[in-house]
């Protein structure tokens, strides 16, 4: 859809911390995604004898406790850990999106639906993505269902103040005085119109997912092991951080490049598709 | 017949600014009624009344003799596939996501009309109908100039072949140069297609070149309505001979400017009595007391004294 706005994608290709938080995070998905072909080692194998092996021309990132390669294990942890953020910002997008779409556009939802937001805004959303992974048991789907929850408040507040925005715009008007249902009118007219924000809030969420991912995972509610997360790995290196730092180091610095990449795209959309931000930097 | 009836038609917005305040009018079938007065007298606002986009406070609606004051939701839609509106501002009444083939087969699609060979035809002989060419219906509306744009929501409010269309201010927003084609075109179609046409301005050139029976609003009311030629050659109405004596006309001896005095009052506290009493040349204690009602036959005047200025 943002793709239709004129010169959104042009100015978005042109936006230069769009241009580099795409590349970094293209490389970033692109190891993901062919971890099995990129990692020099079976990221699950243990071998006793390889036990925290500093950094060499074998490991090139070193090794964990049980011997297995850590640049195997932050390749693999990076796949469960973009897996978990897009799972999130997806049903975020959806459920927190349906939800402030009706709050904004029928006034009589609005109180309700928005108190139950606020209440769980209330929460602190890490807090809150912890008591309910805790509650739900550690597993992907879990994480996912948990950190969805504590994050679809603040999607649904954006898309209703999207909405309200497009629903006093003139069209809006037009399309009932064509005789649209308020179907219609929400579907057609106002929310094509009120995206843009969702766009660039879902990749600030992305984000946030993946850091928080990474806690639930520090914390042992995420994902069980031996299944690799960026989070776990870091919890795996935490007793030996004086002696082998690069166990936590290297799936941290994943981590902060991933969440780095995402910001900077986000920054690069949100500055591409709100016309009146841009002018009012300029 | 009269299609459209609209009896003492009122409507408060939130802080007690009564917008329209007791309105009577009706328009005929084929008939055009201009409606002037200056910004903020509720001009619009009556306009939305009418096609029932916001709801009366009070008062009752009648189109083609049927009560349409509480018609359902529903049927209201339904119904709309016989009035069509124009507004004021032609960049923000058309979506911007939408090509103008959508854009223009939207009502026909809403109202279940013909199937999509049908529509795409009707996409164009709408097209040719406002002066615009079949290629443009692949476009979007940011691909089009002011006037342009107001071709296609012209068009888009005739796709379903109303009876009654309403039209908000459709030049205002235009370049000088471009209102006169819209105006021309406004016209022609009104003639061709028979439409009953409430042209709303603030424009008195625009009101006399479209409408043959004028109705002039002050504060929520209307103080005076007649045919073309008697309010614009024999205005009763003190307010109405104001509102002509700004304007200045080519070819015609320097009229003598009558300046009123004071601000428009507050819609939410206006005076009592004659709404224009506090700005009026004429008024007079009894203004003030008695609301004068608009009475007369052909020529209706709301005023404890009318009569011509000489």
């Amino acid at each position: 859809m943002a793709g239709k706005a004129p010169g959104a994608l042009s100015r978005l290709i042109a936006h230069p911390s769009f241009r580099w938080g795409a590349l970094l995070f293209g490389i970033i998905v692109l190891c993901a995604v062919f971890a099995w072909w990129l990692a020099p080692h079976d990221p699950f194998r243990n071998n006793f004898r390889t036990r925290f092996r500093a950094p060499d021309e074998t490991f090139w990132l070193g090794t964990d406790r049980f011997g297995r390669d850590i640049l195997s294990r932050t390749l693999h942890g990076a796949k469960v850990s973009l897996r978990i953020g897009l799972g999130v910002a997806a049903l975020t997008a959806l459920v927190g999106g349906t939800i402030g779409a009706l709050a904004g556009f029928v006034k009589r939802l609005d109180g309700p639906l928005m108190r139950f937001m606020d209440a769980l805004m209330a929460f602190p959303a890490v807090l809150l993505a912890i008591a309910l992974a805790a509650a739900l048991g550690p597993s992907e789907v879990n994480a996912i269902l948990a950190l969805s929850i504590a994050y679809a408040p603040r999607t649904a507040r954006v898309m209703r103040a999207g909405v309200m925005v497009v629903r006093e715009f003139p069209f809006v008007e037009g399309a009932r005085a064509i005789g649209a249902s308020p179907a219609r009118v929400l579907l057609r007219h106002i929310l094509p119109n009120a995206m843009a924000p969702l766009v660039v809030q879902q990749t600030y969420v992305f984000a946030l997912a993946i850091l928080a991912e990474a806690v639930l995972s520090f914390l042992g509610v995420g994902p069980p092991p031996p299944t690799p997360t960026l989070g776990g790995i870091i919890a795996d290196g935490r007793d030996y951080i004086q002696e082998a730092p690069w166990i936590s180091l290297v799936p941290g610095v994943a981590i902060a490049m991933t969440v780095l990449g995402l910001n900077l795209m986000g920054d690069g959309l949100r500055d591409a598709l709100d016309p009146r931000l841009r002018t009012a930097i300029r | 017949m009269t299609l459209l009836v609209a009896r003492d038609l009122r409507k408060t917005f939130a802080g007690g600014v009564r917008a329209v305040d007791g309105v009577d009018l009706a328009i005929g079938a084929g008939e055009t009624l201009g409606l002037v007065g200056e910004s903020g007298c509720g001009k619009s606002t009556l306009a939305r009344l009418v096609l029932r986009l916001i709801e009366p406070d009070g008062g009752t609606l009648a189109f083609r003799g049927d009560d349409i004051t509480h018609l359902p939701e529903r049927a209201m839609r339904a119904l709309r596939r016989d009035m069509g509106v124009v507004f004021q501002d032609p960049f923000g009444s058309l979506n911007p996501r939408m090509s103008v083939a959508q854009l223009l087969a939207e009502p026909l699609v809403v109202h279940g009309i013909g199937d999509g060979a049908s529509r795409a035809a009707r996409v164009s002989a709408l097209l040719e109908l406002v002066g615009l060419l079949p290629e443009h219906a692949a476009r979007y509306p940011h691909e089009f100039s002011g006037g342009q744009r107001q071709r296609i929501a012209i068009a888009r409010a005739l796709a379903t072949e109303p009876a009654f269309l309403v039209c908000d201010e459709p030049t205002s927003a235009l370049d000088v140069s471009i209102q006169a084609q819209v105006l021309n075109l406004l016209r022609e179609l009104q003639e061709r297609l028979g439409l009953a046409c409430l042209f709303v301005s603030h424009n008195l050139a625009a009101v006399r070149h479209m409408a043959p029976r004028v109705a002039v609003m002050y504060l929520g009311q209307v103080v005076e309505e007649a045919p073309r030629e008697s309010i614009f050659g024999a205005p009763q109405h003190p307010y109405t001979q104001a509102l002509l004596s700004a304007v200045a006309e080519p070819g015609q001896a320097r009229r003598t400017r009558i300046v009123l005095k004071g601000e428009v009052p507050s819609p939410a506290d206006p005076p009592s009595g004659c709404r224009f009493r506090t700005r009026c040349p004429r008024a007079v204690a009894h203004c003030a007391a008695q609301v004068p009602a608009l009475v007369g036959t052909d020529h209706r005047v709301a005023c404890h004294f009318p009569g011509t200025l000489d």
